[in-house]
C-alpha cells in the first residue's frame, strides 16, 4: 500500500467538503414492508404520515431516497437508528 | 420493497387480530400454539445474531459507506457491536414479555424490530422474495420457511397498523394536530 500524496487542489477541496452536509439514504429492498418503512420514518424523524409515505414511495419507485441530512455525527446516528430497524441506510456527502 | 406480508396466505377465515389498538396500549392476543412457534423462532434468531458469522445475517449487516472502505471500517468498528447487542436486547425483551397482553411504546418497538429481523433472516435467500415464485416448485423445508416468513409478515402488518393508530392518537404527532 502506498501513502496518499496530497495535491495543491486537494486542500481546497477538503475545506469545501467540510462545509457540505451529509445525506442519509434509504435503499429499496424486497423484504421490509411498505407500512413498516412508513412507520419507521414517522417514528425516527417525526415526519407526518404524508411525508413518510412520499419518502417510502420514492425508495420503492426510484430505488433510494434521501431521508435526512446534517452533520456527519447526525448522519451516523440516523444510519445507526435506521439499520437498528432493519432498513438499508447509507450516508454520503451532499453534492 | 415488500408490498405486504401475506402473498401466499390464502385462508380467508375471519380471524381475531393478534395485535390491536386500544387507548391503553396495544392489545396482544396470540394463541398459545403460535406463542410456542414464536419462542422457538426468536430463540434461534437470538442465537444467529449472537453468533454473528452466519450467512443469514447478510440483510442485517449492511454497509453505511458504500464507496469509502476506510470510513466504512471506522463506522463498523464504532457501531457493529452496539447494533448486534441492540437486536439481541429487543429479541430478549420480546421473549421475556411474550405472555404480556398489553404493549407500551417500548414493548411494541421491540416486537416490531424483532419481527422485522426475523423476516430479514428468514428471507435472506433470494427465492423467498422472488415475485415469480411458484410455491408448488418448493420442497417441504422451503414451504415451511416460506410459511414462517409470510406469517411473521402478517403479524408485523397488524402490529404496524396498531402502532400507527397509537401514533395518530398522540397529540404530539404532526398528523394529529
Amino acid at each position: 500500500m502506498t501513502a496518499p500524496v496530497a495535491t495543491p487542489g486537494q486542500a481546497t477541496e477538503d475545506a469545501t467538503d467540510l462545509d457540505r452536509p451529509w445525506n442519509v439514504l434509504v435503499w429499496d429492498d424486497p423484504i421490509n414492508l411498505m407500512s413498516y418503512v412508513v412507520m419507521v420514518f414517522r417514528k425516527l424523524f417525526g415526519y407526518s404520515q404524508e411525508k413518510a409515505h412520499r419518502l417510502m414511495m420514492e425508495v420503492h419507485v426510484d430505488g433510494k431516497a434521501v431521508v435526512s441530512s446534517g452533520s456527519r455525527e447526525k448522519a451516523e446516528l440516523d444510519v445507526f437508528r435506521l439499520q437498528e430497524h432493519g432498513l438499508w441506510a447509507t450516508m454520503e456527502r451532499a453534492s | 420493497m415488500g408490498h405486504d406480508g401475506t402473498r401466499f396466505m390464502t385462508d380467508s377465515t375471519p380471524f381475531r387480530p393478534r395485535f390491536s389498538w386500544s387507548e391503553h396500549g396495544i392489545i396482544v392476543e396470540i394463541p398459545a400454539h403460535e406463542r410456542e412457534v414464536l419462542i422457538s423462532l426468536l430463540d434461534q434468531l437470538r442465537e444467529v445474531i449472537a453468533a454473528d458469522d452466519h450467512e443469514p445475517l447478510a440483510r442485517l449487516k449492511l454497509p453505511a459507506h458504500v464507496d469509502d472502505p476506510a470510513a466504512e471500517a471506522q463506522f463498523q468498528e464504532l457501531i457493529a457491536e452496539d447494533l448486534r447487542q441492540s437486536r439481541i436486547d429487543a429479541v430478549e425483551q420480546v421473549i421475556a414479555g411474550l405472555d404480556a397482553t398489553l404493549l407500551d411504546d417500548d414493548g411494541a418497538a421491540a416486537w416490531m424490530r424483532s419481527l422485522n429481523s426475523l423476516r430479514l433472516v428468514l428471507g435472506h435467500e433470494p427465492w423467498v422474495t422472488d415475485d415469480e415464485l411458484d410455491p408448488s416448485s418448493l420442497n417441504q423445508d422451503q414451504l415451511v420457511l416460506l410459511e414462517l416468513f409470510e406469517w411473521s409478515g402478517w403479524l408485523l402488518e397488524q402490529l404496524v397498523a396498531a402502532s400507527t393508530s397509537v401514533m395518530d392518537a398522540d397529540p404530539s404527532d404532526p398528523d394529529s394536530r
